[in-house]
């Protein structure tokens, strides 16, 4: 994994990222959490050939 | 070794809605007519005995999700019934869940749920003038508003808050992605997923014009635009798997082929077949060589079998095209049932390549633009 990113979401919701001390505005309320899920857990091979698709799972 | 991801119960076969699009009853296959209407008592007591040395042999969690047809046409009293044997039997790492159109949720399904921690995800379209195109009840009437007073019943029920861990969506090319977003995200889901519409590489999707169009990406992609600007978003699963992938770059499907987990499907009446959604490939596609059963066979042995094994392999895909393209990671190439083709079988790349090459590519640009890899 080669995402090195830190994110903080603010209180308007919006987040930023700072790379190695580079302030970069992310808005995205989306990516900045899966930032953290791609950090924080390994990333599942489970996209579109997933074969549970006909229901949704949490 | 195989691992058991899923067990999807087919607790009724038959539904109170007519989806034109239904991969079950509208595409391939009518097995669906041969089987009882719903799963008798014996069938779930067998099935349960069953479940129950899986989840002692497998010791890994996998999840028990009530599926038809329609699941809640068996009735309050026998859904709770079956809830209650199952949630007795199994230990507490086994999920249960149930897949419904959500009309017959009513009051005492939603204290079924509460009391045995059944997870509820709803099939809805979108707004009324989405859904009520394709998911007619059996007279031809709409069914919306039956839809969103099942859901209102499920979320007033006392301890109901946070079931609706989803809502699933089939996509209509003429809707409008965005209004179908926000209407699905009032109904405070946990998530929100998205289907496309079945189709394979002899029969298009409906609104794809052609193998290399991109109608469905596109869709998908204006989606993902509102989806990454939205300052409080409902999770979508399958764009955040995409999305995970592409920032971790560790989507590699080819190396993962055996650690993946296998859906088993158990019928009404207690057979086993392959993934259901390979229904709309040929008539028995899904079925397998040898009728296995919860009444008289094992299902460890059945999970162990050669057989058994060979169909978890053929689930990834193996065209070569997919093999060697750069997108294939967050991509994956595509269910099956959508790399069919009459003259070579699965060993395609889906119907919707193009489509998906496409929105890939837009996951690329709005990581690069906010600063993450891809």
């Amino acid at each position: 994994m080669n995402v090195s990113l830190d994110v903080k979401t603010s209180e308007a919701g919006a987040a930023e990222t700072c790379d190695e001390g580079n302030s970069v505005a992310m808005d995205s309320v989306t990516l900045a959490r899966l930032m953290e899920e791609v950090r924080n857990s390994p990333v599942e091979p489970t996209a579109y050939n997933r074969t549970h698709n006909r229901h949704n799972r949490t | 070794m195989v691992r058991v991801g899923t067990v999807l119960v087919k607790l009724a076969s038959r539904c109170n809605l007519g989806c034109t699009y239904c991969y079950v009853y509208e595409m391939a296959d009518s097995g669906w007519s041969l089987q009882p209407k719903t799963m008798s008592a014996e069938t779930v007591r067998a099935l349960t005995r069953q479940l129950t040395v899986v989840a002692d042999w497998q010791r890994e969690p996998f999840e028990v999700i009530f599926h038809g047809g329609e699941p809640l046409l068996v009735g309050p009293a026998r859904f709770e019934s079956i809830c209650c044997e199952l949630r007795e039997a199994l230990p507490s790492r086994v999920g249960l869940g149930v897949q419904t159109n959500g009309v017959l949720l009513s009051e005492q399904i939603a204290a079924t749920c509460v009391r045995h921690g059944v997870s509820v995800s709803v099939s809805i379209d979108g707004p009324a003038s989405v859904h009520d195109r394709h998911r007619p009840d059996r007279r031809g009437r709409p069914s919306h508003a039956a839809v969103l007073a099942g859901i209102e019943r499920l979320q007033r029920s006392p301890g109901a808050q946070g079931l609706l861990a989803g809502v699933l969506a089939v996509i209509d090319l003429e809707s409008d992605p965005v209004e179908v977003y926000e209407f699905l995200k009032s109904l405070r889901p946990g998530g929100i997923d998205l289907l496309f519409r079945d189709g394979n590489r002899d029969v298009l999707p409906p609104g794809k014009s052609s193998i290399d169009s991109t109608e469905y990406g596109a869709w998908m992609a204006r989606l993902l635009d509102h989806y990454l600007t939205d300052m409080r978003p409902i999770p979508v699963r399958v764009l955040d798997e995409m999305l995970k992938l592409l920032m971790a770059r560790s989507g590699r499907f080819g190396d993962r082929k055996e650690a993946e987990d296998a859906i088993l499907i158990v019928e009404t009446d207690g057979t086993l077949s392959k993934n259901d959604t390979l229904k709309g490939a040929y008539e028995g596609a899904d079925r397998f060589n040898k009728t296995w059963s919860v009444h008289y066979d094992s299902l460890v042995e059945v999970l162990c079998s050669r057989e058994f094994e060979e169909y978890c392999i053929a689930q990834p895909p193996s065209s070569k095209a997919c093999l060697v393209c750069p997108d294939f990671g967050p991509c994956g190439g595509g269910t099956p049932a959508h790399r069919w083709a009459a003259d070579n079988g699965f060993d395609n790349p889906s119907v919707f390549c193009a489509d998906q090459r496409h929105l890939v590519a837009a996951m690329r640009r709005r990581l690069a633009l906010h600063g993450t890899a891809a």
